[in-house]
């Protein structure tokens, strides 16, 4: 502890000498300490949907971490085509600065989504991008690395879904999840050479699109045979497919997490029942703050900096599913990893002059909070909080709809639950507040086809650059100010 | 030892570097200019750009108000807020209770407080039922500027008595006891509010709204909604000695009003709010209707600062856009978007007459924010370019974008609203959902008007003295202590 105590205080003195030389306008600190930047990105996490994670976790007097980013601006979320983005196009935006068509991941504007086809496993295997239908647009990670940062890409979905791919790969849909793995594996067919050497950091779930098919075994396995994670275990990778085989890697080597076979990881609040009943998917899985810590440790060794893309990935498909509990206790579990994030960067970077730590999200969804509730407090065993039924703020009754029936406080634009009639509804805060309720909707959807929202999302920051996050603006800005933050 | 002193030199260094610089940037605001949205959630915001500007569009308070923060909006007892302690959490740095205006958390709105019926006239809300001792009043910054000697003034497009212009200016523990929060602006007179007066100079120095009717006596056949006490309040305000305020009831005399006026009071409706801006213009276009002789919220607010800046110390001006509200708790979503942009325009208008005297705004903050969210929400998946009020239309295909059952719907619908379909929906056309009267469909039916406000964040904007302390993530108590801060007071 001494020990680590002096080196930091030595590290402060260095940095603090870095900036009143700035300060005194003259000389480049570039040099002087490297630049790390967390680029976190709540999918789907939308106003309302903070607003109730807060409530959830906190109540309403407290405050997530990401309340206490002391930046914040407003950000516009549509896409080239369409009012209402999906997350390939917005998170391409904030990666490449360029403004894509709907399910096109990083690249130009003119690009037309061409979905992939069905192999004969029933896998959509085959790319249907033309040669020639649009161009790559450069990213932040690819900038970064090209700078001789290092590199990583982490999140709770499948490692190929659209935000994760944003960030390092190039094709004209993201459901070509099989292509878009292999632009990771460097010399690789498919392989994206901005990468050179490879990105750095990889965590997330879905291990089929990396390994070749087997019937029964991997029926959603690679038609071509390729075996991604003994390509880039050749290469020197670290290959984890648990949170053990995670917290046991090396920090000096590449490291790629694929921890769930298929799919995307467990839900925070499925994973920490199962973990909890030593029993399902979830028992090997790792929080999202444990792969955020765990990806800073490696990729700080490189010591130009790095550049670090983190997604809770999840809080949109509850969204999705119109189960606003998970939906919150997934926004919670994003949270707690910006707070790790922020706590561990602060251990070498106490002021942060060296660290940008952004948080935003690329779209928003339909959850709406009905009134007039009266305070609920954060959501206990014993509270349903936020996830109950609306009570009056004078009595402390259930407020009734017109129709005669108690209603929730949180509900969707659209999803796929939707009662022909409220009337005769005899809900309870314990029906409502179930881990597995959908909530009510005006427009009634296929099951888990909520749709995004159009409103604008929130942005907040903190560290190097942050006090340029301010405004209104359309995401293709955020890029401009990152890499101006960061110097890349 | 060595080191940390070594380090803490160094910090203290730069915190000193910083710590002078942002007191540099701080100068106090000579003026401020609050602007309030009643209703103006995000997805208000957004649909209202795309509504008027396009999605590749932007709001003049967008482009104009480059510092944002987000607010939180609950109240003392409520998870959703009603306007009353919002606005007052703003003015007054203290979150009450909901229904109450500008006072302590410990006032209560409900029960035998609420305001009552004159057994006579019958007429609603007349008696005050806050029982003494019930709570006390908060200092509101308009008073406090006020004691500072700067103009003041309260400005909207809802009655003058309504609950967000009431907490700038007023302290009751109940926000529909209108008549008595009208009898607090009457210097001298029974119930004034005495913080209103600084020295001889008596009153709120600029007052606009409408509903005379909580201004003047009640009559049976010409003023059924008037005071039960007699009283006509405007006579009252005119005398001399009583401030000799300016009364005006339509824009032509407000417009008139010279930059000499002392005092000025305009009320534009005989009962009460003023028209929604999409019926004030067509009724101004058509020369038939309410809206024919009522101003533009733009038109109010530059007369306002016009009026005000003749004080050499400044002033604070609280501007409502108070109907966005009202036509949310409706779902017609048309009248909200285009009160919104009205509102838009009074806060553009409201710069360039401010930018004639202060170009870059060095002595003016300008703030701009909502009291609450509402319950409407923005689906997807449409075109770039549909309009949005419309049927929504795939961005994949440009045809209807479909529910479940093969039925279209609307981009904007509501969490709660009067529209509430059973069964299967009934598939919608554009000249219906487009029409003005149109109510976005709701999840959950309630009475025609009673759309509940929402329990989400809000977006505050702010420009000029003092604008960049306006950041992250803050509760809307903490709004007050930066325009007090701002104006150094």
């Amino acid at each position: 502890m001494k020990l680590n105590s002096t080196v930091i205080a030595r590290a402060i003195g260095v940095l603090a000498v870095g900036v009143i030389l700035s300060g005194c306008g003259g000389a480049n600190t570039t040099n002087i300490q490297k630049k790390n930047v967390i680029f976190f990105l709540g999918d789907g996490m939308g106003m309302t949907t903070l607003t109730a994670a807060r409530i959830y976790s906190v109540g309403e007097t407290g405050s997530l971490t990401i309340d206490t980013l002391p930046e914040s601006a407003f950000v516009k979320t549509h896409s080239n085509d369409a009012q209402v983005t999906d997350s390939a196009p917005s998170m391409a935006a904030y990666m490449t600065g360029v403004k894509a068509n709907n399910e096109v991941i990083s690249m130009t504007a003119n690009t037309v989504a061409t979905a992939p086809g069905v192999d004969a496993n029933g896998n959509l295997t085959i790319n249907k991008c033309l040669a020639g239908n649009g161009a790559s647009t450069t990213t932040l990670l690819e900038m970064a690395k090209a700078k001789g940062w290092a590199v990583g890409a982490i999140t709770t979905t499948e490692l190929t879904h659209a935000t994760p791919a944003a960030t390092y790969s190039h094709i004209c849909h993201r459901n070509a999840q099989y292509d878009i793995a292999a632009q990771l594996v460097p010399g690789g067919k498919g392989f994206n050479s901005a990468l050179l050497d490879g990105v750095d950091v990889l965590m997330g779930g879905g291990l089929n699109h990396f390994t070749p098919y087997v019937p029964v075994s991997n029926p959603a396995g690679r038609a071509d045979a390729r075996d991604l994670t003994s390509e880039l275990s050749s290469l020197g990778y670290t290959v984890a497919k648990t949170r053990a085989d995670m917290l046991a890697a090396p920090n000096d080597k590449k490291f790629i997490g694929l921890y769930s076979k298929k799919s995307h990881l467990e839900y925070d609040l499925d994973r920490i029942a199962q973990v909890a009943a030593g029993t399902g998917n979830g028992v090997t899985q790792p929080s999202l703050a444990e792969m955020t810590t765990k990806a800073m440790d490696i990729l700080s060794q490189n010591q130009n900096g790095y550049f670090l893309m983190v997604e809770g990935g999840r809080i949109d498909h509850a969204l999705h599913s119109t189960i606003a509990k998970k939906a919150l206790q997934d926004t919670v579990a994003f949270d707690n990893a910006i707070k790790a994030a922020i706590d561990k960067a602060r251990l070498n970077d106490p002021t942060l002059a060296n660290t940008l730590i952004v948080v935003t999200a690329d779209h928003d969804h339909t959850l709406v909070l009905n009134g007039y509730a009266q305070r609920t407090g954060k959501t206990t065993p014993t509270n349903p909080g936020v996830l109950g039924l609306v009570k009056n703020y004078v009595s402390g009754l259930l407020d009734l709809d017109a129709d005669g029936a108690p209603y929730a406080i949180v509900g969707f634009g659209n999803g796929e639950k939707r009662n022909a009639t409220r009337a005769g509804l005899a809900l309870t805060d314990a029906t409502v507040s179930a881990d597995l309720y959908h909530q009510e909707a005006v427009i009634q959807t296929a099951v888990g086809a909520e749709t995004h929202g159009g409103t604008d999302v929130f942005l907040g920051a903190i560290g190097m650059g942050s006090a340029n996050f301010f405004g209104s603006m359309d995401n293709t800005k955020v890029f401009q100010l990152v890499k101006t933050a960061a110097g890349l | 030892m060595i080191k940390r002193t070594f380090l803490a030199t160094n910090l203290a260094v730069i915190f000193a570097v910083s710590f002078a610089s942002n007191v540099y940037a701080a100068a106090p605001a000579k003026n401020v200019i609050f602007f309030l949205g009643d209703g103006m959630g995000p997805t208000v915001v957004t649909a209202a750009r795309i509504y008027q500007y396009g999605e590749r569009g932007a709001l003049k308070f967008e482009q104009a108000l480059e510092r944002t923060a987000r607010i939180k909006t609950y109240s003392n007892d409520a998870q959703t807020t009603d306007s009353a302690p919002s606005m007052a959490s703003y003015m007054t740095g203290v979150k009450a209770n909901n229904e109450v205006i500008s006072m302590t958390a410990a006032t209560i709105a409900s029960g035998t407080n609420k305001p009552s019926a004159d057994p006579t006239t019958l007429v609603a809300n007349a008696v005050n039922n806050c029982a003494v001792g019930n709570g006390a009043a908060v200092p509101t910054i308009l008073e406090l500027a006020k004691a500072n000697g700067k103009a003041v003034g309260a400005v909207t497009t809802t009655e003058l008595t309504h609950a967000t212009p009431a907490a700038t200016y007023a302290h009751i523990c109940n926000r529909n006891a209108q008549f008595h929060i009208a009898a607090q602006l009457v210097p001298n007179g029974a119930g004034y509010n005495t913080a209103l007066t600084k020295a001889a100079d008596l009153g709120v120095d600029v007052l606009m709204g409408g509903g005379a009717n909580h201004f003047t006596p009640y009559n049976a056949t010409t003023n059924v909604k008037g005071r039960s006490d007699g009283r006509d309040l405007l006579v009252e305000m005119q005398t001399p000695a009583n401030g000799g305020y300016t009364v005006a009831r339509d824009r032509a005399t407000m417009l008139a009003a010279p930059l000499t006026t002392k005092k000025f009071i305009g009320l534009y409706s005989a009962t009460s709010h003023l028209e929604y801006e999409l019926d004030r213009v067509a009724q101004t276009a058509a020369g038939v209707g309410l809206g024919v002789t009522q101003p533009s919220l733009s038109e109010m607010t530059v007369k306002s600062i016009q009026l005000l800046s003749q004080n050499a110390n400044g002033y604070f001006l609280m501007v409502e856009g108070g109907r966005i509200d009202h036509a949310l708790h409706g779902t017609n979503a048309k009248r909200a978007l285009v009160d919104t942009i009205a509102f838009d325009d009074a806060i553009a208008a409201a710069i360039a007459e401010v930018k004639k005297t202060d170009p870059t705004l060095a002595n003016t903050l300008i703030v701009v924010t909502a009291d609450h969210d509402h319950t409407m929400t923005f689906n997807g998946y449409g075109k770039i370019g549909n309009p949005i009020l419309d049927i929504n239309r795939s961005y994949a295909t440009g045809a209807d974008s479909l529910d479940v059952n093969g039925v279209n719907y609307t981009t904007l619908v509501f969490g709660n609203g009067p529209n509430r379909v059973n069964g299967v929906r009934t598939p919608l056309v554009s000249a219906t959902v487009m029409a003005d009267n149109y109510m976005q469909e709701a999840g959950v039916r309630t009475a025609a008007g009673s759309e509940t406000h929402g329990g989400g964040d809000v977006m505050l904007f702010a420009t000029g003295a003092g604008a960049q302390n306006f950041k992250g993530t803050m509760d809307n108590t903490q709004v007050f202590t930066i325009l007090r801060n701002a104006f150094g007071i």
